[in-house]
């Protein structure tokens, strides 16, 4: 098996980025529909990528870049140990370090509306960490393993005995995905009041680094939640539909909630569906051995 | 200075000697110990008599007497008891050793500089360095002496000489607000010194017996039942010593102190103490009654210091509430006391001591050059005194950022609880996900506000010139030492922990090795990446843009129009959520609460 795995690790770093972006291109256009428009192409996430590209670096300071680099090397390092099969409660601790590298390159700006923007991804990270924590603490109880690949080949329905956390997984990953009601840090949307917060003195190269960092992300985001499906070919890909389709729904039927309320919903349903489901599981499966 | 290198040298010293060989015993073959050790008892009740009498401290003075009068009724079941070995050297004693020698050590070379610029900046306060220097290296001798005891009256002398050096200590600057919180810390660490020895009457009452090793031999035994009472009231008096919920307001009062004792009490010294002991107690408290107590002690407080700590801006409370904290979740991991808990428990102890004296002192040198604790007078301080950031960013990233320290041990303590066939389970991994969570919250926002660079055009290190030589050689050697112990932690697990480990609980625990060289790989990473990244930027000569402030900038350091054309200037601060995490209110609840599972404590002795 650690053969094969090696290559996804080394096949995610280079078509990682291409199924972001689809994901990303696929949401634009399911949008636009929602909303009555035509929309962009397919590929427009890829066509905006290369522009950024071309621009010439401007940073504000000089620790921004390295700073947002680091945000890139460490989204990817995220992913590519993900996929090795390392312990999956040690790259979430790894995901923070990543999304830490972002918001202090928002920080050393010392501009009001990346300040803000920083200040808001880290309640976000609170409100988030506990739910992704308790989800894969629970995975461990289903599986007994912190592999992806054995949790994946362990071929339990774990989404009939987690349901609980699946939903909140979906919830905290609205926060992580930067979609409404969630996305008071930085938004996808120009109007948000915070001109895009925490990427808002990100421009050119940088902003470019900081889009493709989150395409990886979001593959492995995708992955986790495959986890709780991986039962039959058939959930796997009804699992994954309906949970894309869902956070795009929310994302568009929501209105944004105000920072003050983030953190004190998340960790209220973290409470109630996660540790609400995490607690009786876990005392019924230990009469089972 | 000579004194302390004098120490640490001895203390690397032994651990060299004996480290071929452990543990290893010592007898003290003197007739008259038992003399000896009632004199120094009372020696010091009469310090505490003679000092509350001064002060007029009348509780105070009753704790006192109430200590004299229990060594001479402790006499009786006591005294003449036949002990086997009086000292042990073990693999946890040694860390212990080597934590205290050296990075006591380093506190007072630190110190050496700072007091020279504390004094000049507290003209009102009495210069009494060579009284604090003595006591400074008194309190490290009697750690040494607390940690490789065996004979629990020989460490409770020990025990005591501590919570006397922290008094004289916290008090130093004589003025009324730490005359008040010195006298807060002698208080409740008596009220814990005489738990420690009603604890000793009972065992020796009981079993005849006086030692570490014999109590923990009967807690596996059948007389198991025998050593619970003493076990409880020798654990309660470590939960005081470790400031743990109801007893954490001394730790925070002691703030009041010059920074070096911060540092030294809060590293590795005193609450040390406290946490050291019980994990030497985990398998006695393991699976028992008491055991789950001092546990829910340790998460709570684990969970209201880092709560507390995310509406506090001045620096040292964060700090002292961080480790409040941290020392929670190192008590949770002994209450439990598997093997593996205490694996992770040992571990908390080393990263945090190293770590959490390099914040202080850092904090300490950075205070001198603002002129405030606030942290948000620390904004900017990349630019204007880029080497002690470089400090701070070092110690803060060690003990909160994945792959550091702090963060593996927490890392492995989730794993230990999910392996627990325990009711308990559950809720230590939610207690934990959410503190866990809520520490990065605080320490992020700190690391923001450091590096913040409104212009960055404007001249570097303008703060910085009075910083001591003493005070940057401790930084950098503690900072190297930081990032050190989370490079080099598999060896300390394999060399040290694990045979302890094996000869206590007969099983031994380390991360799969393929998860620790990831750690490993993953700190040299995170050091060189970013640092690689910056050289390579910094030669860069590109020009810069001024950050986005609507159209309307007009002058470097973020200036901007306002209406009519009047210059303006942004300030920005970061969140600090009193409405969800304000200080005094969690305190209030966690002491309460907190006192709740002491009395509980308590009530299982009587019964």
């Amino acid at each position: 098996m650690k053969g094969i795995e090696i290559y996804i690790a080394i096949a995610y770093v280079v078509l990682g980025p291409l199924l972001g972006g689809l994901l990303d291109g696929f949401d634009r256009v399911i949008t636009a529909r929602l909303q009555g428009r035509v929309g962009p192409p397919l590929l427009q996430p890829f066509y905006d990528l290369r522009k950024l590209f071309t621009r010439r670096i401007r940073p504000v300071n000089r620790l921004q870049l390295p700073l947002i680099a680091s945000h890139l090397v460490f989204a990817v390092l995220t992913g590519v140990l993900f996929f090795y099969g390392s312990d999956i409660l040690l790259i979430i601790f790894v995901l923070t370090l990543a999304s830490i590298f972002l918001v202090l390159a928002a920080y050393s700006t010392g501009s009001p509306f990346s300040t803000i923007g920083a200040d808001r991804e880290l309640l976000l990270m609170t409100a988030y960490e506990p739910m992704i924590i308790i989800a894969l603490v629970a995975l461990f109880g289903v599986a007994k393993s912190f592999n992806f690949y054995e949790i994946l080949s362990s071929a339990m329905p774990i989404y009939l005995y987690l349901p609980g956390i699946y939903l909140g997984l979906v919830f905290v990953l609205q926060m992580k995905l930067r979609k409404s009601p969630f996305d008071i840090s930085a938004s996808h949307h120009a109007h948000q009041e915070l001109v895009m917060g925490l990427t808002a003195d990100m421009g050119g190269p940088a902003l470019g680094m900081v889009e493709l960092a989150h395409w990886y992300e979001s593959v492995y985001l995708f992955a986790l939640v495959l986890l709780f499906f991986s039962s039959s070919w058939v959930s796997a890909i009804v699992g994954l539909s309906v949970t894309y389709s869902l956070i795009i729904f929310l994302d568009n039927v929501t209105a944004r909630v105000k920072w003050q309320r983030a953190l004190s919903i998340a960790w209220l349903v973290t409470l109630v569906a996660g540790a609400g489901n995490l607690i009786p599981f876990y005392l019924i499966s230990r009469g089972t051995p | 200075m000579v004194g302390s290198a004098a120490q640490a040298a001895l203390a690397v010293s032994l651990a060299i000697a004996a480290a071929p060989s452990l543990p290893q015993g010592f007898v003290v073959d003197l007739p008259e110990l038992d003399s000896w050790l009632l004199g120094g008892e009372l020696a010091m009740a009469a310090f505490v008599v003679v000092v509350a009498a001064l002060k007029r401290r009348g509780l105070t003075l009753l704790l006192g007497i109430a200590q004299a009068a229990l060594a001479l009724i402790g006499e009786r079941w006591t005294g003449g008891v036949k002990v086997e070995t009086h000292f042990v050297v073990d693999q946890v004693s040694l860390l212990l050793v080597l934590i205290v020698g050296i990075v006591g050590g380093l506190i007072i070379v630190y110190a050496g500089g700072y007091m020279w610029t504390y004094h000049e900046e507290h003209p009102g306060v009495r210069d009494r360095r060579r009284l604090f220097s003595f006591t400074m290296l008194s309190f490290i001798g009697a750690m040494y002496g607390l940690v490789l005891s065996n004979d629990l009256r020989l460490m409770l002398l020990f025990w005591e000489m501590t919570t006397l050096a922290s008094f004289v200590l916290i008090g130093y600057a004589g003025d009324e607000g730490a005359d008040k919180s010195a006298f807060l810390a002698l208080n409740l660490n008596l009220v814990g010194g005489i738990s420690f020895s009603i604890g000793i009457m009972f065992l020796a009452a009981r079993t005849g017996r006086v030692e570490l090793d014999a109590l923990l031999a009967m807690a596996k035994a059948p007389e198991a039942a025998l050593v619970a009472a003493p076990v409880a009231l020798i654990a309660l008096a470590a939960l005081v010593k470790s400031a743990q919920l109801p007893f954490t307001p001394w730790l925070l009062g002691a703030m009041v102190a010059p920074t070096p004792v911060s540092a030294l009490l809060h590293s590795s010294t005193m609450v040390k103490a406290g946490v050291f002991l019980l994990i030497k107690l985990a398998p006695a408290l393991s699976g028992t009654t008491t055991g789950y107590l001092v546990a829910f002690v340790g998460i709570l407080t684990f969970l209201v210091g880092a709560f507390a700590a995310v509406s506090s801006r001045n620096a040292k409370r964060v700090l002292a509430l961080s480790t409040v904290s941290n020392l929670g979740l190192i008590v949770a991991c002994a209450g439990i006391g598997t093997y593996q808990l205490v694996w992770v428990g040992l571990f908390l102890i080393l990263f945090h001591a190293v770590a959490k004296a390099l914040l202080f002192i850092s904090v300490g040198t950075a205070s001198v050059g603002t002129g405030s604790l606030d942290i948000e007078s620390m904004g900017g301080l990349i630019v204007s005194m880029p080497r002690v950031t470089l400090f701070l960013i070092v110690g803060i990233s060690c003990m909160f950022v994945a792959p550091f320290g702090m963060l593996v041990s927490k890392w492995a303590a989730m794993e230990a609880f999910m392996n627990l066939n325990s009711i308990v389970s559950p809720f230590m991994i939610a207690a934990l996900a959410f503190g866990s969570a809520t520490t990065v919250l605080f320490w992020a926002k700190w690391m923001g506000t450091l590096i913040r660079i409104p212009d960055p055009s404007a001249p570097r290190g303008l703060l910085e010139d009075r910083v001591t030589r003493y005070e940057l050689n401790s930084e950098v050697a503690l900072m190297v030492l930081a990032i050190a112990t989370c490079v080099f932690y598999p060896l300390v697990s394999k060399f040290a922990f694990e045979p302890y480990l094996v000869a206590t609980f007969g099983k031994a625990f380390g991360l799969d090795r393929g998860n620790m060289m990831i750690t490993v790989l993953m700190v040299v990473m995170t050091v060189a990446v970013p640092t690689l990244l910056l050289v390579i930027s910094g030669n860069s000569k590109g020009s810069l843009s001024s950050a986005y402030m609507s159209g309307r900038v007009s002058g470097p350091g973020l200036a901007f129009k306002g209406s009519k054309g009047a210059e303006l200037r942004v300030a920005t601060r970061a969140y600090y959520l009193e409405g969800i995490f304000g200080e005094k209110r969690i305190l209030k609840a966690g002491i309460a609460l907190g006192l709740l599972l002491v009395l509980i404590t308590a009530g299982t002795v009587l019964i």
